[in-house]
């Protein structure tokens, strides 16, 4: 059932290449998250998102330091091994230091490839964030523009919107149908069909997943052991998700930037400062960005209260705002007597052995 | 009267236990692992029922545990290291309420409830730093054995102190203070306060509770107990063999079950 999504994970970069080519539009690879693709997809290019890979580092090194999260590293070995060679831009978002500090990297190493930054900002009020979103939305409306040859249209962009809506609402069934009967689709499944999200077009996705979807609604609603909620920014190595599925722990919802968090705020519903304010920080709290309206201890304890769950922080090794929030996630989840536990892992991981024994004993404490 | 008994193949060890019904150790045997961790359990538990006078149709049920529970296929289950560890000790120990299990690849502490069940733990991270194999590398870098290290490390006369806690880092500043000609129980000594704070840390994630016992081949470590004691403040009690207590806690899971 999941196989398409699988084999597109399996060889993106060139399934991307054939989509290119059948497309015949310019392709803007996004790094990686809260920029609306609605907005790329309206401008007449196809957005293609970055989140890392378990490819072997070798040249990455030489332009960032060691402790830099393997998301970035992976990322810009990527791009140096000449796995972007059909991006003709790029966004950034400043989403965290490292993604910031990549943007200059980029611009440094492919200068015949634009670069188009869109700057996050850390302010206490909507009021104050929303004209600077708004300013940086239109200079990378701009910026896009320039690189694909098509200037801005409301009528593009509601059309884009369309699309985006159909594909965010069957995503959401999909995790209603997750929610409602945990057994019904694996872990390892239904992160490839995200993952697989991140290279295919709007509209073929839709196509492909529609009907899974609609067969995993009419599965037979089996009992569940134990119900997981995993959080943190990306479920990398996608791998390591089998051993949920091995080991019996039921992933019933997420909390992850690219999970939930992005499928919680709904689609750009304009081009002004309060659609874009909506957009970046009207979704789930994270890490990764600053607003003091959300408590994030707190939305994700009544959400494992509500689903009756225990929670895994499945940790990217050195990435700082997930790392800042730990301890204090952990504190606040134990002081509510949800069950909670965590680990770290590298992109590159092949071997799993110390997070199965560790997810197991969990699973034996529960 | 049945039988019951545990495997547990760690990383480096393998260890087998056959127990009674009233949890009395019949037979127990250590081996190391080498290339085939299968054959490593499945010699430690013939090894084991020798010496428990006992073959293996005199045994009720077996609980496999360590990296490599999933191999033995004849177990009746597979169980993780962790609640065998804690299930083992509480046997001894049974007001135990917190336990350091230091084994040669991963360090864990446990905050433990009634009957042995694990209410929370905490493991190092994929780092040798804080478990037997950095202490192992350490005292080859010093031409001892783990023993000597530990008597080595007793003596100490000057306190010094390792910066590095990676044991690759860690193992050429040990190089660097024999060149500069620090004695060999002092820089023991340094060694033993290095891991032996990184397991503090550890611990304190899961909260210092009394009793508190330690498991695991370190637990043979003088020096190392007596650096934890006086860092946590607490006496920490020892099982008599605390390397076989993953094995003896699945024998006693195995019971149950």
């Amino acid at each position: 059932m999941f196989e398409k999504f699988i084999e597109v994970n399996r060889d993106s970069a060139n399934r991307a290449r054939q989509w290119k080519q059948k497309t015949g539009k310019k392709v803007i690879g996004v790094m990686p998250e809260y920029f609306p693709s609605e907005v790329i997809t309206a401008l007449g290019a196809y957005p293609v998102h970055f989140k890392g890979t378990q490819i072997p580092i070798s040249r990455a090194d030489t332009y960032l330091q060691s402790f830099s999260c393997t998301t970035t590293r992976t990322i810009l070995e990527q791009a140096m091994q000449g796995d972007m060679d059909y991006v003709d831009g790029f966004v950034f978002t400043t989403m965290c230091d490292n993604q910031q500090n990549l943007a200059e990297v980029f611009k440094k190493l492919f200068p015949e490839k634009p670069v188009v930054t869109f700057m996050i900002p850390f302010a206490n009020d909507a009021s104050v964030r929303q004209p600077h979103l708004k300013e940086q939305l239109d200079k990378a409306i701009a910026g896009i523009s320039r690189i694909t040859g098509t200037g801005f249209t409301q009528d593009a962009f509601q059309t884009a919107r369309a699309l985006y809506e159909r594909r965010a609402a069957l995503i959401n069934r999909l995790y209603d149908v997750r929610r409602r009967n945990p057994k019904a689709v694996s872990a390892y499944g239904f992160y490839s069909i995200l993952k697989a999200d991140a290279v295919v077009p709007a509209e073929e996705f839709t196509a492909l997943l529609e009907p899974v979807v609609s067969a995993l609604e009419n599965k037979d609603v089996l009992p569940v052991e134990h119900r997981i909620i995993i959080s943190g920014i990306t479920p990398e190595p996608l791998e390591l998700a089998k051993v949920f599925d091995e080991i019996d722990l039921s992933i019933v919802d997420d909390d992850l930037t690219s999970g939930m968090r992005q499928f919680s705020r709904g689609v750009l519903s304009g081009i002004d400062g309060a659609g874009i304010d909506r957009f970046v920080f009207g979704g789930s709290p994270c890490s990764t960005l600053f607003n003091p309206a959300q408590d994030r201890r707190a939305y994700l304890a009544d959400k494992a209260a509500r689903d009756k769950a225990a929670v895994v922080l499945w940790q990217i090794k050195f990435c700082e705002p997930e790392a800042f929030d730990r301890p204090d996630l952990i504190a606040f989840l134990k002081q509510r007597g949800i069950p909670v536990t965590s680990f770290e892992v590298e992109l590159q991981m092949n071997s799993f052995e110390g997070i199965k024994t560790r997810l197991q004993a969990f699973k034996e404490i529960l | 009267m049945k039988h019951f008994a545990g495997i547990d193949v760690g990383s480096l060890t393998a260890k087998a236990v056959v127990i009674d019904e009233n949890n009395r150790i019949l037979g127990s045997h250590i081996m190391p692992v080498g290339q085939d961790s299968l054959a490593a359990g499945m010699n430690a538990y013939a090894q084991a029922l020798v010496k428990a006078g006992l073959k293996k149709e005199d045994v009720a049920a077996v609980v496999s545990t360590g990296y490599s529970r999933k191999r033995f296929t004849e177990a009746t289950m597979q169980k993780t290291e962790i609640s065998c560890h804690a299930r083992g000790v509480s046997v001894v120990f049974p007001k135990v309420a917190t336990l350091i299990d230091v084994g040669g690849q991963d360090s864990k502490a446990m905050k433990i409830g009634k009957d042995g069940k694990v209410l929370d733990f905490a493991m190092n991270d994929k780092c040798a730093a804080g478990t037997g194999r950095f202490v192992d590398v350490m005292a080859h870098a010093l031409n001892l054995t783990l023993g000597g290290l530990s008597d080595a490390a007793l003596s100490f006369k000057e306190e010094l102190t390792l910066s590095s806690t990676c044991t690759v880092f860690g193992e050429s500043e040990v190089i660097s203070l024999l060149s500069q000609g620090q004695s060999v129980p002092d820089i023991s000594w340094a060694i033993i306060k290095s891991i032996a704070d990184r397991l503090v840390s550890l611990v304190k994630r899961v909260g210092i509770e009394q009793d508190i016992a330690m498991s695991g081949g370190m637990a043979k470590n003088r020096a190392l107990v007596s650096r934890l004691e006086d860092r946590i403040g607490f006496d920490i009690h020892v099982p008599g063999e605390p390397q076989i207590m993953g094995a003896f806690g699945a024998a006693v899971i195995a019971k149950g079950e």
